[in-house]
């Protein structure tokens, strides 16, 4: 396994391409279990263990929020390169997290320099169950609009609580709280499509992601994740693991300014819907 | 979705006044048509708001917010969730006016 991040923009991970067919179906599905259940106890000694911690230990709730998130991040990190070890791969292209965030390579991003710096909103589709365990590894910190199930999810609740992540069920906050955090220079994430895409479906794109942007003056970097052969898809049993291992494409494409193309006269009504449709085009756009 | 300019229009209500006395289908009918392009004539008491109209969740987020300043804080979501056409909406204001 290798991650450079330092020499190029594409990083990759998982195991060799000669090895694709090494580990039998059984062992997969079998590594796909462990990995689940790996994920299931992790989730469950971060909420009864960590998070209780986190409360008692880390104030104000803004550092404690930040703390959880790259805690969640490293924790997928650890899940995926479990899972990379036998049943996927993965490489990554361009850069997915912000210029200087890390207080290094600052100056080259291609837009206005923000008062936050690097606030951003990330905009990825949606074709597996891990998308967003890819991105919020890949993304430390990062603030993320996630399925408000997870808030009644007796293994996630105390996570998402901790973490301090948006619920997708309350529009009117989603869209206050996601322009002050990126305004205050977060990263968010989201999914613009709210769910996993149904194989053989066209996912529609809601506009939350890009009116956020535009209401907070940030950009927009969209992200376009490819698995080929497909797996971990919606509405399929996890279990059913593909011929090969699933390998993962995660894009990073040019930085997007909701302001880019729209006429100034233009409502953001309309000119979010044009963006949104651009991003749709974009990010299902089949590869090859 | 193509450019739909709504033809100029006296505004009769401001854009945040409303009274006991106004005609919520007035108020309603300008509101979608100054706030959200939709052109006038499309807006009857029967039309779906979602299906004909075009309006999708981030305008009704921006509807609740206009509507809740025009009316003193009486619109919630959870009320609003209920509405399907104009003349819903139209109930809805003359409710809280009421």
């Amino acid at each position: 396994m290798t991650i450079d991040a330092q020499n190029s923009t594409t990083r990759r991970g998982g195991g060799r391409a000669a090895l694709d067919r090494l580990p039998g179906r059984s062992l997969r599905r079998l590594w796909t279990v462990l990995s689940f259940g790996l994920f299931g106890v992790g989730a469950l000694l971060f909420g009864l263990v960590y998070s209780p911690l986190l409360w008692l230990l880390v104030h104000p709730r803004e550092r404690r929020e930040k703390v959880a998130r790259s805690s969640i991040s490293a924790m997928f990190g650890l899940f995926i390169a479990f899972m990379g070890l036998f049943v996927l791969s993965w490489e990554v292209h361009g850069r997915v997290e912000p210029d200087g965030e890390h207080g290094k390579n600052r100056g080259d991003s291609d837009g206005p320099a923000q008062a936050g710096g690097t606030g951003r909103v990330v905009v990825a589709n949606h074709p597996t169950l891990i998308d967003a365990v890819f991105l919020m590894w890949l993304l430390p910190g990062a603030d993320c609009v996630v399925k408000a199930s997870h808030w009644r999810n007796p293994l996630l609740m105390l996570a998402v609580r901790a973490a301090g992540y948006l619920p997708n069920n309350d529009d009117e906050r989603l869209l206050n709280e996601g322009v002050r955090r990126v305004r205050a220079g977060h990263t968010l994430l989201l999914f613009p499509q709210g769910t996993r895409t149904r194989p053989g479906e066209e996912p529609e794109f809601r506009r939350g992601g890009a009116v956020i942007a535009a209401r907070a003056t940030v950009p927009l970097l969209p992200v376009r994740i490819r698995c080929t052969p497909p797996a971990l898809r919606k509405g399929e049993p996890w279990l059913r693991v593909p011929a090969r291992r699933g390998h993962f494409t995660i894009e990073a494409l040019p930085l997007m300014h909701p302001a880019d193309g729209i006429d100034p006269g233009v409502s953001e009504r309309r000119g979010t819907r044009e963006l949104t449709k651009r991003l749709s085009l974009l990010l299902l756009e089949e590869v090859n | 979705m193509r450019p739909c300019r709504a033809p100029a229009r006296p505004q009769r209500w401001g854009s945040t006044t409303l009274n006991k006395h106004d005609n919520p289908f007035q108020y309603v009918h300008d509101l979608l048509v100054d706030e959200f392009d939709i052109p006038g004539d499309a807006v009857r008491p029967e039309a779906s708001l979602f299906d004909d109209l075009g309006i999708d969740s981030i305008d009704a987020v921006d509807m609740i917010v206009h509507m809740r300043e025009v009316t003193g804080g009486r619109i919630t979501p959870e009320r609003f969730k209920t509405v399907r056409t104009v003349q819903d909406v139209v109930d809805l204001v003359d409710h809280v006016m009421a």
